[in-house]
């Protein structure tokens, strides 16, 4: 009876599975992939660049701009 | 330095903020931390701006100050920003059977797991926008070296996610309809 990959180690199950899989190999130089790649780590690093700024860095210029100009 | 120039700095301070912020959180997955490296970096900055050159690359400056506080804190205080309980790891799911199921919160993780000094040039060549002179500038490395580390960057996402082809990418549930990242 094979081997039921549920019972398996999660981490062995992942990347034997990957290295199995002659098709999904990684192949970053792909220019699709490179595309969607940079796609999400764009989407990623947008939803870090709107976020609200806490005030505590305004405050802080403020601070040593008024302290600068004493 | 005169009055005006200390304001300029102040307006020139606050339009980066965003990007340094964001820097940040890429840099180390503890918001409150990243935050203290920001404010660490204003005031470096602020207390170092005489010895910044006008007409030289401001965010670039900006950066490579945050960086080398953050790694010199790493350092200094041990600070695992690269998941040592491998929690991450472990909850990624298995690829090797399914298809275009990549979301956001995936990437994320995968992303958290890369080394440190590939994280940082994805986040700065692939998110933030900048060349890789500025790249090689900020992290103090030959451009080569920038080359090199993007290039195993990718392949390292792409094995973490156990991704095979841009087919792997499924919709985005999380996408927010909106791709505004800074460039130069």
């Amino acid at each position: 009876m094979p081997d039921d990959p549920s019972t398996k180690d999660p981490k062995k199950v992942r990347y034997s599975a990957i290295a199995s899989d002659e098709t999904r190999r990684c192949s970053a130089g792909e220019p699709n992939l490179e595309k969607m790649i940079g796609d999400r780590l764009k989407q990623y690093y947008a939803t870090r660049l709107s976020q609200p700024l806490p005030d505590r860095f305004l405050d802080l210029l403020n601070h040593l701009a008024k302290k600068e100009a004493e | 330095m005169s009055e005006s120039a200390g304001l300029d700095w102040h307006t020139k301070l606050l339009e980066l903020l965003p990007n340094l912020r964001a820097f940040a959180n890429s840099l180390c997955k503890d918001t409150d931390y990243a935050d203290d490296l920001v404010q660490q970096t204003l005031l470096k900055a602020w207390k170092s701006r005489y010895s910044f050159h006008e007409g030289s690359n401001l965010k670039a400056w900006l950066f490579a100050i945050l960086r080398n506080t953050f790694l010199t804190e790493l350092r200094k205080r041990k600070y695992e920003a690269e998941d040592p309980d491998d929690e991450l790891q472990n909850s990624l799911t298995s690829r090797g059977g399914q298809q275009g199921h990549m979301d956001m919160m995936d990437f994320e993780l995968a992303l958290s797991k890369l080394p440190q000094e590939q994280r940082e040039v994805l986040i700065l060549v692939g998110a933030e926008g900048v060349s890789y002179d500025e790249a090689a500038l900020i992290c103090g490395c030959a451009i080569g070296t920038i080359k090199s580390r993007m290039n195993r960057a990718r392949e390292k996402l792409c094995e973490l996610m156990g991704v095979g082809g841009a087919e792997d990418f499924g919709p985005d549930k999380s996408d927010l309809g909106q791709n505004t990242v800074a460039t130069n």
